[in-house]
């Protein structure tokens, strides 16, 4: 894995792609101090905007997985002594590390938004990093075992297959329980649960899709033939 | 022991399939795969080294058998593709940083030799490298984990003479050692003649002929006679022909020439393109 680590840490000190990330992290800063309004902005706003750009973290994740490809270093990996184990371990790793990292840069606005309003509240801010660490997680754990399996053009197909079917179903239940019962629960789950019990839940789902998706890959990436 | 051995090996694609494939790469021998393009030279090594997963049939590789063991061997065998497998942002100097931690047997100091030896730049990205650099890089790295085992597939396509040259060079240098196989696929069948023991032809997935170089060179001879001279050799005997307006030319074993035909001395590119044609 060592060696692997090592390569993913050379691309990622490509000058391109350090102008990309720092660009990434300037618009995060830029957005947490003039894109919020201590008067007008909510929590709630910050929570969304973290739902929605940590699947930017997915973009790069699934960068150094298509980069393997189309220089078919992964092609060559696969035939030296280490294992194919050790390429899907270390893909996860870096996944959760660029996780991790994403997810300190992503809570930015809602840490600045709380001290603006002066009502800073450690669970609120847990739950941003929560969500931000999580959901990059939830969706790396969907498309990677069919990225491993057949390649990361197919892989992301497959995703967004499964991405609509899970927004539609959401959706759906929203819809069908607002007009059966006069309110949305998922809505009120997302918006007016307790953080801590709300960043429990999220962070529960990431582990369990995390986990198992994992070994799914393992098996994936032995049958993948080139 | 044999470096590899495949016995009946097939597999299926929709418009193509390899049709038991019989073939042996004694130790310390060098077999040139030989076909035209698509002949089924690459998939039979990919499925030497499981990158594709065989129908049926065995394939053994330095006694391990390629489904189940072929990870305990992988130390030992060195693999060169057609282009260059690395990532364009690496420089050989990290690439070999790299590759020190993918094998136990890694002599990062001849590894540098070589890179220095034929002037590869450490510090130059592999994507800015020319074909050549990128195919000497992948020789380099292959050779530099002290194989046993070299599989080469089409890695002097598309390189100059100069290139070619000095890469057969190096093979040339590591076939030196008795316990080092190589198995090399090539439709540039010059190149195949200048190192190998062995030659196998591969013709739409199916091996047509396994011999041994220098007895297709003393077997065969090439004949330049009539259609009816042609008709009067045993049609067995003939492996090749190329009838034209003003005669015919064809392969032969030398021992079916009748008498008073001369038959001259052949090269294995000749050799080749008269059985593809025959089979066409």
């Amino acid at each position: 894995m060592k060696g692997l680590l090592l390569n993913d840490w050379y691309a990622l000190k490509r000058p391109a792609t350090l102008l990309k990330m720092a660009a990434f992290i300037i618009m995060i800063v830029v957005i947490a101090f003039f894109g919020t309004s201590p008067d007008d902005s909510t929590l709630e706003e910050c929570r969304t905007f973290v739902a929605c750009f940590s699947l930017m973290s997915v973009v790069v994740m699934m960068s150094f997985l298509s980069a393997d490809e189309v220089s078919k270093w992964q092609q060559y990996y696969v035939n030296t002594p280490a294992s194919r184990h050790a390429y899907v371990s270390e893909k996860y790793l870096l996944g959760l590390v660029m996780s991790a990292l994403f997810s300190l840069f992503l809570s930015l606005p809602s840490l600045v938004l709380m001290l603006r309003q002066g009502s800073f509240e450690m669970k609120e801010y847990l739950l941003s990093l929560v969500l931000a660490f999580a959901v990059p997680l939830i969706t790396v754990s969907l498309v990677f075992p069919f990225s491993l399996r057949f390649g990361t053009s197919k892989g992301a197909a497959c995703f967004l297959i499964i991405f609509m079917v899970i927004m539609g179903a959401l959706a759906a239940l929203t819809v069908l329980s607002a007009l059966f019962t006069g309110e949305s629960k998922l809505v009120d789950f997302f918006f007016k649960t307790d953080s801590s019990v709300m960043a429990l839940c999220v962070l529960a789902a990431a582990a369990v899709c995390f986990g198992l998706s994992w070994p799914i890959s393992f098996a994936a990436f032995r049958h993948r033939q080139y | 022991m044999n470096a590899i051995e495949i016995k009946g090996l097939c597999k299926s694609f929709k418009d193509f399939q390899i049709d038991h494939v019989d073939l042996t790469l004694p130790g310390g021998c060098v077999v040139g795969l030989v076909g035209e393009n698509g002949a089924g030279k690459s998939t039979t090594i990919k499925l030497i080294l499981n990158m594709l997963f065989k129908d049926s049939g065995s394939i053994t590789v330095l006694g391990k058998d390629n489904a189940k063991e072929l990870d305990s061997v992988k130390e030992e065998i060195g693999v060169v593709f057609d282009e260059s497998y690395f990532p364009p942002s690496l420089n050989p100097g990290q690439l070999g940083n790299v590759l020190k931690h993918l094998y136990k047997t890694w002599d990062d100091k001849q590894y540098r030799d070589y890179l220095a030896k034929f002037g590869l730049p450490l510090k130059k990205t592999i994507g800015k490298l020319s074909r050549g650099m990128k195919m000497k890089l992948s020789i380099i790295a292959a050779m530099s984990h002290h194989p046993k085992l070299l599989l080469l597939d089409e890695a002097t396509s598309g390189l100059d003479p100069v290139v070619r040259d000095d890469i057969l060079d190096m093979l040339n240098d590591f076939t030196r050692d008795e316990e080092h196989s190589v198995l090399i696929s090539s439709h540039i069948v010059s190149d195949l003649e200048k190192i190998c023991d062995y030659i196998a032809f591969m013709h739409k997935g199916k091996l047509v002929l396994f011999e041994e170089k220098d007895r297709l060179i003393e077997q065969y001879g090439v004949v330049h006679c009539t259609k009816e001279e042609l008709d009067q050799i045993d049609a067995q005997a003939v492996i090749g022909r190329k009838i034209g307006s003003y005669g015919a030319e064809a392969i032969v074993l030398k021992t079916a020439v009748p008498k008073g035909m001369l038959s001259y001395p052949i090269d294995i590119e000749k050799l080749f393109i008269f059985m593809i044609k025959e089979r066409e």
